[in-house]
């Protein structure tokens, strides 16, 4: 329920919400003008992981032709997804997050998957917007070589990121 | 004459929600013109005998002018009395065994739904469904029950997890089911292999009114390319659409959703809570019906073929309401 959060935040701003169920999503596109979400990691062919259901609302936007942009700093650009390493997308226990008297009401073999985040294609985003500039996910490559200096970007192992900070430190 | 009382207290159970579910609604409404029919005492002239069922008729589909499944039992009983010959005695019977086989048709539909439904699930299959619908539930027991299935999703839905009486129905019948968040269909979509779902009412064009989240995740079938069922009766296709009259998608309470504190603390927020939402035909590869497995675009046929007279009557009379004491001259 953290859109309600959304919702509050937002109206405090000063502007006005409709608040809406995840399943009404497609209901409501067709009024929708953009879609704005943050990112919990880009990948480097400019697909997001976000939380579960925006691959779902990227798609449904798309299917409408509203425009998607995604709000995510550079920090949260995964570079090693360019050297094959998959992004890894944990899945929630589903007894952790219902109530007890809810838990006490299900069918005694109940079972549940919780997936946290979802993956949304590059094609279903129009734009990144960081604090280098708004890019198209195609771009994500050109930026990435002008943050780290080359293409493809080195990674640092990690002893030497530590040497660096204790030499830095020191 | 009188509208007997038997009749007066089904429409009132009808209209106040004592009696509910389409199919519930609509015997309701059918036994009613039976117990009507044969309870019959004025002039023994055929003429006074259709118009006071026309006003029967009337009455029963005035009590919930929303839900397709009612006026549909009262087209299905009337179509066949007034286009029936003979004395007041053999309409009368007439009356009563039409109902009598309106009610025993839709009884025995959820059952031929499942298995002409069940026929078109592949071996080794994985099954999403969202909400819970009795059809759909037939269709993916029956499967199961052929060693057709290995795993089923079902979604939640809120906001009343009707997934959760999915759930249940499914366990009950040993298929081995697992709940899944409304938000989690696109995540899930590239294990399943078939999406079936209920519907409340089929359009004229094939697009189906059905619990919100439907259209969606159809969307997603249609993305990764998974087929698409829907589960319906035939007396859930709605002739009146046939002239363009809308389905009414009925938008229910706010508090429904989130706690009437939380709307209290916050009026700058509207909450907007739909019920129901529309699949456009092409997300759909087949509407299971109990006659027969059909395309959407071919909703007119059953249409025409159910209620062809209703039809007839739509075009020449007020746009989507029928009034049967009209028709008797």
């Amino acid at each position: 329920m953290e859109g309600l959060k959304t919702a509050e935040e937002i109206n405090r701003i000063g502007y006005s919400v409709k608040l809406i169920i995840d399943s009404a999503v497609r209901f409501f596109m067709k009024d929708i003008d953009k879609v704005l979400v943050g990112a919990e990691a880009v990948a480097v062919n400019g697909a997001v992981v976000s939380k579960v259901g925006m691959s779902l609302i990227s798609l449904i936007a798309n299917e409408a032709r509203v425009r998607v942009f995604v709000i995510a700093p550079l920090s949260k650009f995964n570079v090693e997804t360019l050297f094959g390493e998959l992004v890894e997308l944990p899945e929630g226990d589903w007894r952790r997050l219902m109530s007890p008297e809810v838990l006490a009401e299900l069918p005694e073999n109940y079972n549940a998957r919780v997936p946290l985040y979802d993956v949304a294609p590059p094609s279903y985003i129009d734009g990144i917007a960081t604090e280098r500039g708004l890019f198209a996910p195609q771009a994500i490559p050109v930026v990435l070589k002008d943050v780290y200096g080359r293409w493809p970007p080195k990674v640092i192992e990690l002893e030497d990121v530590l040497a660096k900070i204790k030499s830095l430190l020191r | 004459m009188q509208i007997p009382p038997k009749v007066l207290e089904i429409a009132d159970g009808i209209k106040t929600m004592r009696i509910r579910g389409a199919g519930k609604i609509a015997r309701a409404a059918a036994e009613a013109l039976k117990i009507a029919a044969l309870e019959y005492k004025g002039p023994s002239d055929e003429k006074s005998f259709r118009k006071y069922m026309a006003r029967v008729a009337d009455l029963l589909i005035s009590t919930r002018p929303t839900a397709v499944s009612l006026p549909n039992a009262v087209y299905y009983v009337m179509y066949r009395l007034l286009t029936a010959e003979g004395t007041v005695k053999q309409l009368i019977e007439t009356a009563a065994r039409v109902a009598d086989q309106f009610i025993l048709e839709s009884l025995e539909a959820v059952k031929k739904i499942g298995e002409i439904g069940a026929r078109r699930i592949r071996d080794d299959s994985v099954v999403l469904t969202h909400c819970h619908s009795t059809a759909a539930a037939s269709v993916i027991i029956t499967a199961y029950k052929m060693g057709k299935i290995r795993k089923v999703y079902s979604t939640e839905t809120r906001p009343f997890y009707q997934g959760r009486i999915t759930m249940r129905h499914l366990l009950e019948a040993g298929v081995p089911a697992t709940q899944i968040p409304d938000s989690a269909v696109r995540y899930i979509m590239h294990e399943v292999d078939h999406v079936v779902v209920g519907a409340d009412t089929v359009a004229s064009n094939g697009a189906v009114v059905n619990k919100i989240g439907t259209s969606q995740v159809a969307l997603a079938a249609h993305e990764a390319r998974v087929r698409v069922f829907v589960a319906a009766e035939t007396y859930k296709f709605s002739p009146a659409t046939v002239i363009g009259e809308l389905v009414p998608i009925e938008f229910r309470s706010p508090e429904e959703i989130v706690p009437r504190e939380w709307i209290e603390k916050n009026p700058g927020i509207e909450v907007l809570n739909p019920s129901f939402d529309v699949t456009p035909p092409e997300y759909i590869d087949a509407i299971i019906t109990e006659t027969g497995v059909i395309p959407p675009q071919a909703a007119i046929l059953v249409l025409m073929d159910r209620f062809g007279w209703a039809l007839s009557k739509i075009k020449q009379g007020e746009i989507g309401r029928i009034k049967f004491e009209e028709t008797i001259d």
